[in-house]
């Protein structure tokens, strides 16, 4: 990896790579990571991405970005997500080993509507990036199961169970070199009518551009929830390499 | 991500799941204290697993059970029930296995807490047998449950040592599985400032020699408390059976065709070096007479009780020569029906607190 580092020759337009930024990708262009989004530049003002390949399947969703007009140093864009979560929940359904949920839950037809409003400005050396948004979910039938009550998994079924959370968004990337920088992404989920209701998420990393086309990520996820039981955090490191054509 | 995490023992950022080989055990207190006696001649102790709450219902690990989760309801009835019993008992000291920490399967109440606060027992000591942040197996999600000590009169300090784990399990599911312990917690009786209570719930399969291992430790534990001139009593639900045991095979109440039948053939001295070393609430002989009489489990309420699993020691002496001594089976054993408020009967001691003559 380092010395694919440091015998580069090119310089990409990092925030292309970025997925939590008030930009989106260029017409025509694509971009995938071994974890990260697969995302395509509809046009040069709207993407059209999925969470993951993997995770699509699963659980089918799709997101809309739009870049707006820009608001003095600001740049502007929304992102819109529709979702359909309910056959991943079933299959996490199940006896034995891999039974994220009791065998014996209730689990129905749920919609779920994810709405950000992304800011971002270059100051300094570096991006900054703020994001507000509300996530809508809607149970159709009756519902009987158990959040998940575990790192990511809980921000999501506590909001098809609750129905309603509020976000905030926190991200800085800033390259040091041509080839070496630091990103971080911060969110906080807020839940007003649920008993168990905040969650704060950390991700940040080392960025290596490989290359023009291809980015690699290390670092770490770190999230705090307050669960049923109490308040827990978990930490996990982050890998990840990204490419974009 | 997170197997490998597991693998490289970063369990403090993931499940949580390891104990140190001895660590300080959480204290509790009821939210109201309730008055105790500064002097008694002797001291009820009353030794039960109650099945995390759960009484009757059938798991999906038990023969024919589809139960998962308890709801709210189903957990405060049971817990009710089983306060009620407790405070109409009175005992002075309770030793309990099986009590639920905020876990997903019995709606996240605090059984300890509960107990406490819905009895007259004033302080608690709780130590933790399966704590995994979340348990990706039959849905159980986030578990914590263990052993508990609890008391009229204050702890002082209490010791969670860890019991040796089933070598025969592979890595991942002994990370995952129980971790068996011996609680013991300093109680300040108003007369006697050396006394303590031990409780311990061991392996219920023999997988290997796990559970002769850890009846040695748990023995171990008792001597040593002894040599540093400690009075104490120690109970738990033991999962073995004693020398004089009729049938250690095929039990009235064996799932067949869904579950390996218990088998407790090779077993018979296991538990001898408690027998011999300590005073036990049960005579030898007596169950030897009538094995009946001391058992306190049963898979199937429709059979009745079926073994002795549960067990009370210690190395002072029981009061009336050990006669008040027996399993709360029924109304005509105890004076309370017990079969349905946990899949094991409560078993009752009464230590004498004249300390002379002790062990």
């Amino acid at each position: 990896m380092w010395l694919l580092l440091w015998t580069g020759t090119v310089f990409a337009e990092s925030t292309q790579f970025t997925p939590n930024v008030a930009r989106t990708l260029n017409k025509g262009d694509w971009s995938i990571g071994v974890f990260a989004p697969l995302r395509y530049g509809l046009t040069d003002k709207i993407e059209l991405s999925v969470v993951h390949p993997g995770y699509v399947i699963t659980a089918p969703h799709l997101r809309l970005t739009v870049e707006h007009n820009q608001w003095g140093d600001w740049s502007v864009a929304s992102r819109h997500q529709i979702g359909y979560p309910t056959p991943m929940l079933r299959q996490l359904s199940r006896e034995g080993i891999g039974g994220i949920l009791p065998p014996d839950s209730v689990i129905p037809h749920t919609v779920v509507s994810k709405n950000d409003l992304y800011v971002g400005s270059s100051i300094g050396k570096g991006e900054l990036t703020l994001s507000v948004g509300a996530s809508l979910a809607l149970e159709l039938g009756k519902s009987d199961y158990s959040t998940i009550d575990y790192a990511y998994a809980f921000r999501q079924t506590n909001l098809y169970q609750n129905n309603i959370s509020l976000q905030l968004g926190l991200g800085w990337e800033q390259f040091f070199t041509e080839k070496m920088g630091l990103r971080t992404w911060n969110k906080a989920f807020y839940y007003p009518t649920a008993e168990e209701g905040w969650i704060v998420e950390s991700r940040d990393d080392l960025v290596l551009q490989i290359s023009e086309r291809s980015q690699a990520l290390l670092g770490v996820n770190i999230s705090v929830a307050q669960y049923p039981w109490g308040t827990q955090w978990h930490a996990f490191p982050a890998l990840d390499w990204v490419w974009k054509w | 991500m997170i197997l490998l995490l597991m693998t490289l023992g970063c369990d403090g950022t993931t499940f949580r799941a390891n104990f140190a080989d001895q660590e300080p055990a959480l204290l509790y207190e009821a939210s109201a204290l309730v008055d105790s006696p500064t002097e008694q001649e002797e001291l009820l102790i009353l030794n039960y697993n109650i099945k995390y709450g759960g009484a009757r219902l059938t798991f999906f690990w038990e023969c024919e059970g589809g139960r998962y989760n308890m709801t709210d309801e189903e957990v405060y009835t049971h817990l009710d029930n089983l306060a009620a019993f407790i405070t109409e008992v009175d005992p002075d000291i309770l030793i309990l296995q099986e009590v639920d920490r905020n876990s997903l399967r019995s709606g996240y109440i605090d059984q300890t807490q509960y107990l406490l606060d819905n009895t007259p027992l004033n302080y608690g000591a709780y130590a933790s047998q399966h704590s995994v942040d979340f348990l990706p197996t039959d849905g159980m999600g986030h578990i914590d449950f263990g052993n508990a000590i609890l008391s009229r009169w204050p702890i002082s300090e209490s010791t969670r040592i860890a019991l040796p784990l089933v070598d025969a399990y592979p890595g991942y599911y002994r990370y995952l599985y129980l971790k068996r312990h011996v609680l013991t917690a300093k109680i300040e009786l108003p007369w006697n400032d050396h006394f303590y209570a031990v409780n311990t719930h061991l392996e219920a399969f023999s997988e290997e020699d796990a559970k002769l291992k850890q009846i040695n430790v748990f023995h171990d534990v008792l001597t040593q408390l002894s040599a540093d001139g400690y009075d104490w009593i120690a109970a738990g639900d033991l999962n073995s059976l004693p020398r004089g045991s009729e049938r250690l095979v095929e039990f009235p109440d064996d799932c067949a065709g869904m579950f390996d039948a218990d088998d407790y053939s090779g077993e018979e001295a296991w538990l001898d070096p408690l027998f011999e070393d300590f005073n036990s609430g049960m005579d030898l002989a007596e169950y030897a007479e009538d094995n009946a009489a001391w058992y306190s489990y049963t898979g199937d309420p429709e059979q009745g009780w079926t073994r002795a699993l549960d067990y009370i020691f210690t190395n002072q002496n029981w009061a009336n020569d050990g006669a008040d001594n027996l399993v709360m089976q029924s109304i005509e054993q105890g004076g309370y029906e017990t079969l349905y408020l946990s899949d094991h009967a409560p078993v009752q001691a009464v230590l004498s607190t004249n300390t002379d003559g002790g062990e």
